[in-house]
């Protein structure tokens, strides 16, 4: 089956500035695919043109297996990092207009509207006029306002900014929701933990390249050292293929193998050995940890 | 392709988001309110000063010249009415208003003093305004004193004293020439027929009064477009500006295209401007009913012509500037900068206001000409021309203009939607020239 998304060596630059130097990657359908990058690596400009704000410089965007056409952009919603809304008008004419200029018809928009508002437990605010929504509520009106269509493909860029933890549990809630539904999210966030929670795969944009890209597992397993972490009911036996040892705590060790050892054969030695095996584990990089060598590592 | 549903929901929103704006409410219904009422302060305190002018004042003359000879209280009548507005009048069937609240000028009583000293009693009791002293020799020296009482203001510095002139006058004529000539030193012209010739050698009254009424119901309607324009304008680059500041473009810009965005933001405003302008125009006319009469006698018409292609020339000029106020507007980083980029625009089209005395003098002057051929300023040059003298245009001089306006609307809406989709999402410096239209030019 074809991508949701498919990015074709796009490149742009403002003046002499390249924003995005050939950058290609796809989006599957019913995934959660995270954009992630420094400050002015480029990941704006890519969203901004996958949603036709701007135009690229050079390459291609195909969407739902064709090229790209304004129709397109009926099926797609957007949660800019910058984002703001009409501060005179109430809530859910806002919300209302937003829905309209989407596709939906008025009726439709305003019953959506509504729905959302009791989603993400604000149904009070419909009548209110947005300059008297707090911060935090602004937020969700605008996460509600993205979600209502029930988009095929959404973008949420930095959704989770300036939310509290109960807030930041139901946006997570409604991001994995849109999973089991099949829809496609492509989330752009700083919160690495977050990605780990909720990512299927995702790419890594540093100068305008994509420079990470993959699963998160294969991604994390790809950057991490040779390490397993084992919990034993005795002592540690010799084993072939560790280059070092360390004790984490009674009867937990961390092992640093060898480059030609599998974790595989450090197990087979180890119930070979008649030890007891409470747990063991390959221990994978944190994405955080990935993001700061890439980044660093450009930057040595 | 635009599509047109979208191009209407926008236009949708901003129609009515003008509609609940104060500043847009204030100006539609409380401008006219506050012309009524300032008109009606106007003619009140007018009328105020009129009643008190009714009540006659009294001077005081001591003749010892035997000049004047005043034999009794001599009263004018109020003065003369100018002679296009008595005609007027009459032909209108209010010739009652003549008398009372529409009499000219100040009524004074002249009355007689044997002495000075009685004369100086009088008006330090207050009894009168001033008194006039002439003296023996008056006639060869022509001098005269006059005396005020001790009392704050100018009341009396004018006194009475041109219809005392008249009065000088009388008792110098009287018995002394032919009354025919008297009557000509009086009032050398007293009547004059004021006559205009057209084309075809047929000549028709003419009356400066009559014309300079016919003139104002053209201005009226042009400066009132003209208004409306740079009001709807104005709020067009002054909203997008907020849309920028507020950072809800973006969203919509992920929706819609800058073209349907720009389109629809026009529409929607253009809609309010014209609901503005038949606001102020229903309510101009409503008030020219009530004077209808009077109006049709000093041949006031209403620009039928102009209104119904003016309609097109506000829509074409208002796409057309707006187009380019908003592409341009869009560029500053904030409301304030958004507007003097926009004004660039804003100052070629306010050519045609600023040459206005020009043109009605001489509507199809050269430069009017020209200038109806140029789109920034064709709307107002054209509305004027077909306002103060329709037949002194040519039809295809007007659908010309139509045609150069639509092609540049097509052109301004082209450059204004490059323009806005590049600068609405500019923030902090603005790129130089160059790179913004680098960028524009991406499509």
């Amino acid at each position: 089956m074809a991508p949701l998304l498919e990015i074709r060596e796009l490149a742009k630059s403002y003046g002499d500035n390249p924003a995005l130097r050939g950058v290609s990657l796809s989006v599957e359908a019913g995934e959660v695919f995270g954009l992630l990058g420094p400050n002015g690596a480029g990941k704006t400009t890519l969203i901004r043109i996958l949603l036709d704000i701007i135009r690229p410089d050079s390459g291609q965007v195909i969407l739902f297996g064709e090229p790209f056409r304004r129709q397109h952009l009926d099926r797609i919603a957007y949660l800019p990092e910058e984002r703001g809304l009409y501060r005179k008008r109430k809530v859910l004419e806002v919300m209302i207009y937003f829905g309209r200029l989407r596709g939906l018809s008025r009726v439709e928009a305003r019953h959506r509207g509504l729905e959302w508002l009791e989603k993400v437990g604000m149904p009070e605010v419909a009548g209110w006029k947005v300059e008297r929504l707090s911060k935090g509520m602004g937020q969700k009106v605008q996460i509600a306002a993205t979600l209502m269509i029930d988009p095929e493909l959404c973008v949420l860029d930095e959704p989770f900014s300036g939310l509290d933890p109960v807030n930041l549990r139901l946006i997570r809630k409604l991001i994995r929701e849109r999973r089991r539904a099949g829809r496609c999210t492509i989330l752009s966030t700083h919160q690495m933990n977050l990605v780990e929670k909720l990512c299927d795969r995702v790419g890594l944009i540093h100068r305008g390249k994509l420079v990470v890209y993959g699963e998160v597992n294969e991604v994390r397993r790809r950057y991490s050292l040779p390490e397993v972490r084992v919990a034993l009911g005795g002592n540690l036996p010799e084993l072939d293929g560790v280059v070092r040892s360390t004790a984490e705590g009674p009867g937990r060790w961390r092992l640093l193998l060898d480059r030609g050892a599998s974790a595989q054969s450090i197990l087979q030695q180890l119930l070979a050995a008649g030890t007891t095996v409470d747990r063991f584990e390959r221990i994978l990089a944190p994405i955080e940890d990935i993001f700061v060598q890439v980044v660093e590592g450009a930057a040595a | 392709m635009t599509r047109f549903s979208k191009v209407r929901t926008v236009a949708a929103f901003e129609f009515l988001s003008t509609l609940k704006r104060m500043g847009y409410l204030v100006a539609t219904f409380g401008m006219p309110v506050f012309v009524l009422l300032y008109g009606g302060l106007i003619t009140g305190v007018g009328f105020v000063l009129q009643r008190s002018k009714n009540e006659p004042k009294l001077y005081g003359v001591v003749d010892r010249s035997g000049a004047l000879a005043l034999e009794r209280d001599l009263e004018n009548g109020g003065g003369e009415i100018p002679e296009g507005l008595r005609d007027a009048l009459e032909r209108s069937g209010r010739a009652d208003l003549l008398s009372g609240p529409l009499a000219w000028g100040e009524r004074s009583v002249f009355r007689a003093f044997p002495d000075e000293e009685s004369a100086r009693r009088a008006l330090l009791d207050g009894r009168l305004q001033a008194y006039y002293l002439f003296p023996e020799d008056f006639l060869h020296s022509g001098r005269m004193e006059e005396y005020f009482g001790d009392t704050p203001g100018l009341n009396g510095v004018s006194g009475g004293r041109d219809t005392l002139r008249r009065l000088i006058l009388e008792g110098l004529l009287s018995g002394r020439l032919d009354p025919e000539v008297s009557e000509r030193v009086r009032e050398p012209i007293a009547e004059v027929e004021s006559w205009t010739l057209d084309a075809d050698g047929r000549r028709t009254p003419r009356n400066v009064g009559t014309l300079i009424a016919r003139l104002v119901m053209p201005v009226a309607f042009t400066m009132l477009l003209f208004v409306s324009l740079m009001m709807s304008a104005g709020y067009l680059v002054q909203g997008t500006a907020l849309e920028k500041e507020n950072k809800v473009v973006e969203v919509i810009l992920s929706c819609v295209s800058p073209e349907e965005i720009l389109f629809g933001k026009l529409l929607g405003l253009a809609g309010a401007g014209l609901l503005q302008v038949a606001v102020w125009f229903g309510m101009m006319i409503g008030a020219g009913l009530v004077f209808a009469a009077t109006l049709a006698s000093f041949g006031v018409e209403l620009p039928w012509m102009a209104m119904g292609v003016g309609l097109f020339l506000f829509l074409g000029g208002y796409l057309f500037l707006g187009s380019l106020m908003l592409g341009m507007g869009s560029l500053g980083s904030n409301q304030r900068e958004s507007q003097q980029l926009s004004a660039i625009w804003t100052l070629l089209a306010v050519v045609p206001m600023m040459l206005i005395g020009v043109f009605v003098q001489e509507p199809h002057h050269p430069a009017a000409l020209v200038m109806t051929w140029i789109p920034f300023t064709a709307p107002i040059t054209v509305l004027l021309r077909l306002s103060l003298d329709p037949a002194g245009i040519a039809w295809w001089e007007v659908a010309g203009s139509l045609v150069v306006l639509g092609v540049s609307i097509r052109l301004a809406l082209g450059l204004g939607a490059r323009l806005f989709r590049v600068g609405l999402l500019l923030s902090g410096a603005r790129p130089r020239w160059r790179e913004i239209w680098r960028q524009a030019r991406l499509g």
